[in-house]
């Protein structure tokens, strides 16, 4: 523990790995799981996105920026795994929830929600990102632009063109 | 109603949410410690290093300007040499970047330069490349292990830039300080195939789905770091919102005897295909990195039949061609899925499917003792709302069984949405069962 805590100065001034792993490595984990299936595969996007982040952003001290910073590159990185995945897997869709297997099963056999995430997967990936965003972190369209860097005019389009289409897909299922 | 959707889209995220079992803290930190202690190194190693180089240059100019001022006496030039040789090692990267199977760009010549600046080697590949003048270019968005990307923002008739328009992303890799472009994506151009640095063949097959002006989706392959075609197809897709299928064979022969300049000059196995909408001026593109001299050729493909509604209601079937490696029941499938061309719906032929959407949407295929079991994956039915009347199912039912019984060693056949037979049935209006060739009446 004491070497984790030695990092502490290594991100930059004022900024602590560990508080901010802390802080936001749980719900990042969360939010990679809102697009992507496999749990285990959203900690290495988040670690990933730790790494990255605080390299790049290590001369920074505005550290309140860095949880931005941290969600932007977990966004980024769920988008390639996700393109990764469909070359490799051509024919399976990326909004399909598989739910063999893995330790969540059980939860995600709901059917209902299993529905509606698979309908949430197959939006383009701006609006299923604006809408993650939105409806797990509740960020407010401003931080979301951020986060995307886009304007907060095109958060609300892609929010507003994500949820007709939810509407379209999953309107009269009930 | 979109209330309704944001209880039950609340609802989703929050059960999907709460079921997430994530390592403990210390784990997950003990994964990430190491490797940014590893970056921070690599990092503080480069900043040495530069600075070395920096040093060097200036120790070089300083040496040098007493030697332009001195009228160049021979005991003097002696100094110049050994100020060099000391700088050269800490620039020259043990392997050359370019050479790495993903890199599109920049040419690995002398003359062209190099980019410390992801932006910049994205504005040069869509310059240069692509062939776009004056790119309307986003920030760069960092992504894991030294990746990222930049949008290519939509220009209004004047000229404005239209920054809620993303017409196409390219993605770059830092390798050795400088950054590299690795492919582009467009929302407007899907490509299905190849995949990223699949072996293609003399006949490039590219199948994907797209939309532009007038339906126009062009493709181009070219050779490594090239901006010279080595062979140009023109397909039509969607013209409008909707995304439409398009399929392109391109004859590109490459070989060590009459390949061209680029291709033997820095790597005879590498090349990309350039994909853009538009048949004038880009508008949207897609760039995917490939390797020549795969195996895969025409006659490793073959015919299938996949059956549609005519316009009278009959059946009616086309001829596609599929790649056995990818199993021909599974490619009977998925162009069945993807739906009539744009030519065979102008004849009236339909499927009842929304293609759009449906062209990805099968799961898996498994023939097991003449059993054929098709999962088309759970939300295939919401994709095709048009079979929910008994007749349209009925029609529905007819083409795909036509589809999977033009196969002899398909005795049978049980078909599943999202693993359960009875979701595939129920769509339909109509209980579990197992259909059989002769209840099947094909």
């Amino acid at each position: 523990m004491m070497a984790v805590m030695s990092l502490a100065e290594a991100p930059g001034a004022g900024v602590s790995l560990a508080a901010l792993h802390r802080e936001h490595y749980r719900s990042l984990v969360r939010l990679a799981a809102v697009l992507v299936d496999d749990v285990a595969t959203c900690e290495e996007l988040v670690q990933d996105a730790f790494v990255a982040v605080l390299v790049r952003h290590s001369a920074l001290s505005d550290g309140a920026r860095l949880p931005a910073y941290l969600r932007s590159a977990v966004l980024n990185g769920a988008r390639s795994h996700l393109r990764r995945r469909r070359t490799r897997e051509r024919v399976r869709p990326v909004g399909v929830v598989r739910v063999e297997g893995s330790a969540e099963a059980g939860a995600l056999r709901a059917e209902e929600h299993e529905v509606v995430l698979a309908a949430l997967r197959a939006l383009p990936e701006r609006q299923r990102e604006v809408l993650a965003l939105r409806y797990y972190l509740d960020l407010s369209e401003a931080e979301i632009a951020e986060t995307l860097g886009i304007g907060a005019g095109t958060v609300k389009t892609h929010a507003a063109r994500g949820m007709a289409a939810l509407h379209q897909t999953l309107g009269d299922q009930r | 109603m979109t209330g309704d959707v944001e209880t039950r889209l609340r609802a989703a995220i929050e059960s999907r949410t709460a079921a997430v079992r994530i390592s403990d803290d210390a784990d997950s930190l003990a994964a990430i410690e190491p490797r940014l202690a590893g970056a921070n190194g690599r990092r503080r190693r480069r900043n040495v290093l530069a600075g070395l180089s920096i040093a060097a240059a200036i120790a070089l100019v300083a040496v040098a300007v007493p030697l332009l001022g001195a009228d160049g006496h021979g005991d003097q030039v002696t100094a110049g040499p050994e100020t060099t040789t000391a700088a050269t090692p800490t620039t020259a990267p043990p392997v050359d970047p370019t050479t790495l199977p993903e890199v599109i760009w920049p040419p690995p010549v002398a003359d062209h330069p190099r980019f410390d600046d992801p932006v910049e080697a994205v504005r040069s590949f869509v310059e240069e490349y692509v062939g776009l003048t004056n790119p309307a270019l986003s920030a760069f968005r960092p992504g894991p292990a030294s990746t990222g990307e930049v949008d290519i923002f939509a220009k209004g008739e004047d000229g404005s830039i239209r920054r809620d328009l993303v017409r196409s992303t390219v993605s770059v890799l830092q390798v050795y300080g400088s950054w590299h472009v690795t492919g582009a994506r467009s929302d407007d151009i899907v490509v299905e195939r190849p995949a990223p640095l699949d072996a293609v063949g003399p006949t490039v097959v590219v199948d994907g789905r797209g939309r532009g002006y007038e339906g126009t989706i062009v493709a181009k392959v070219r050779g490594a770091y090239a901006t010279r075609d080595l062979a140009t197809e023109i397909a039509t897709a969607g013209c409008c919102d909707e995304l439409l299928p398009f399929r392109m064979e391109l004859r590109a022969e490459v070989t060590a005897a009459d390949c061209c300049e680029e291709l033997l000059a820095f790597d005879h196995a590498k090349g990309s295909i350039l994909l853009h909408n538009d048949s004038g001026t880009v508008a949207s593109f897609a760039v995917v990195p490939i390797r020549f001299g795969g195996t895969e050729t025409p006659s490793e493909e073959t015919l299938v039949q996949v059956s549609w509604t005519g316009p009278e209601g009959e059946l009616v079937a086309s001829k596609r061609t599929v790649r056995k490696s990818d199993g021909v029941l599974k490619g009977a499938l998925t162009q069945l899925l993807f739906g009539p061309t744009s030519d065979e719906r102008d004849n009236g032929l339909s499927s009842g499917l929304d293609h759009a959407a449906a062209g990805s949407a099968l799961l898996s295929v498994v023939i097991r003792d003449g059993r054929a079991t098709i999962d088309f994956g759970a939300d295939l039915p919401r994709l095709s709302p048009s079979t929910s009347s008994a007749e349209a199912s009925q029609r529905f039912l007819r083409q795909l069984q036509a589809t999977v019984f033009q196969f002899p060693t398909v005795t049978e056949a049980e078909f599943r949405a999202g693993g359960s037979c009875d979701a595939f049935w129920s769509w339909l209006q109509r209980s579990c069962t197992i259909v059989t060739r002769s209840n099947a009446g094909v």
